[in-house]
């Protein structure tokens, strides 16, 4: 009997010195994942969110063996689109498989963002995105051997405004970011640290005004206390240049011609706090969705002359 | 010695229900992000050619393997349309942003 109670005793000893230990000990940053782990494929995860059901697809390309950290992408979608829509065109899923990192594509509620001046249902609820977004984080790098120093947001039009919205509120966690069509169009941001930020727009835009704008269609500035109008491209290059501390040196590059596109221009500050860059790629006559392939909306699918994909990673996520 | 039998025998029945209490108040104090939880030691995903829910899971999350290029049904437009507020005013450019710095002049607006 004694025998039996020393061995009980020893195995709840056992018991709580595993759960001190699970308890107290520090989690690594990147470390191969130990509960759920992702393996290859494509997953929807659904979550509870602050009250709401939330919802984000994960792409893990074929070369993920779980062993070696690797980086994430969020990549969110335009308003009035969803997860799959910016999964189909936004040519980060290619890139996913070319490159090894994890994509994710999350929803927003309503098929909107509550991102800096736009989009209705999200922005009219004040919906937490940041939050939500902050969550996808971390439960990926739970999921899958995530390199958190390499966590990266992309997005078009009012998802481009989330990854503005992220590199503002979420710098702690994130790299660097690029928005494709739509500004900062904010007044303040204060990111935690320095952190890369870049726009891609097209100056033919007629949804978000390369040149920025008041009110549409002749209406007031200020319409029943909502203000109208947004930032143009160039006023949120120069509001990131003093975000981020940058000199006015300006690197300045002009793209390969296209017949149609001729003009088009990068241009870069890269003297900014903590080594970051922040800089503008300009598409000469670009519309609002510079996606390459993209037929909707009766869209152009000749977007040249860069692929929006493959270039944010050779020049903005080489990191 | 029979005596002590339905002692150890009710400490044993306690011993999952004591485990679930302690695994339930453990706590990293890390700042929580809504209702993603880290899941608990479980099953790994396996390959399967339609959408299904991964068994054994134990976690808020609800994860669904999905077949390959058929993550979702396409969205449906809402009838808004996208109106974008800017409740500021911009600070004049900077030279060097008003400056071509000899690259090929960017086109004018399109007219709105």
């Amino acid at each position: 009997m004694k025998a039996r109670l020393s061995r009980f005793r020893l195995s709840w000893a056992a018991l709580l010195l595993a759960f001190a230990t699970a308890c107290f000990a520090s989690p690594a940053a990147a470390t191969p994942c130990t509960g759920i782990c992702f393996t290859p494929g494509d997953y929807s995860i659904t979550t509870l969110h602050k009250g709401l059901l939330r919802n984000y697809l994960v792409h893990v390309p074929a070369s993920y063996t779980g062993r070696t950290a690797v980086p994430l992408l969020l990549d969110f979608h335009g308003f009035s689109k969803d997860a799959s829509n910016e999964r189909q065109w936004s040519g980060q899923l290619a890139e996913s498989d070319r490159r090894g990192f994890i994509a994710v594509w999350p929803n927003g509620v309503s098929l909107s963002w509550n991102a800096y001046g736009c989009c209705f249902l999200g922005d009219a609820l004040n919906i937490d995105d940041v939050s939500f977004n902050r969550a996808i984080i971390a439960a990926m790098k739970a999921y899958a051997n995530i390199d958190g120093d390499r966590v990266f947001v992309t997005g078009i039009s009012n998802g481009g405004g989330m990854a503005q919205r992220m590199a503002c509120e979420a710098a702690d966690l994130i790299r660097a970011a690029v928005s494709v069509s739509y500004p900062l169009n904010r007044e303040t941001c204060s990111p935690a640290r320095p952190i890369g930020m870049w726009e891609i727009a097209g100056t033919a835009d007629t949804t978000i005004s390369y040149d920025g704008n008041t009110a549409p269609l002749g209406l007031p500035n200020d319409l029943a206390g909502i203000p109208l109008g947004v930032q143009g491209a160039r006023a949120s290059l120069a509001a990131w240049k003093r975000i981020l501390g940058c000199s006015d040196d300006l690197y300045r590059e002009q793209l390969p011609d296209g017949s149609h596109y001729a003009g088009s221009r990068f241009e870069e500050y890269r003297n900014c706090n903590g080594g970051v860059r922040t800089g503008l790629v300009s598409i000469a006559n670009g519309g609002h969705v510079l996606y390459n392939g993209y037929t909707e909306l009766g869209s152009n699918p000749d977007k040249a002359p860069i692929d929006v994909a493959p270039y944010i990673w050779d020049h903005f996520f080489n990191l | 010695m029979k005596a002590g039998r339905p002692r150890l025998a009710a400490r044993r029945s306690a011993m999952p229900w004591l485990l679930m209490l302690a695994l339930a108040g453990c706590d990293r104090s890390e700042p929580k992000e809504g209702a993603v939880i880290v899941p608990a030691p479980s099953v790994a995903a396996t390959p399967s050619p339609a959408a299904t829910p991964i068994a054994g899971l134990r976690t808020a999350d609800h994860i669904e393997r999905l077949p390959n290029a058929a993550p979702t049904a396409p969205a449906q437009a809402p009838p808004a349309k996208m109106q974008v507020r800017k409740d500021f005013t911009d600070p004049p450019l900077p030279a060097e942003l008003e400056d071509d710095g000899g690259l090929k002049p960017l086109p004018p607006p399109p007219p709105r």
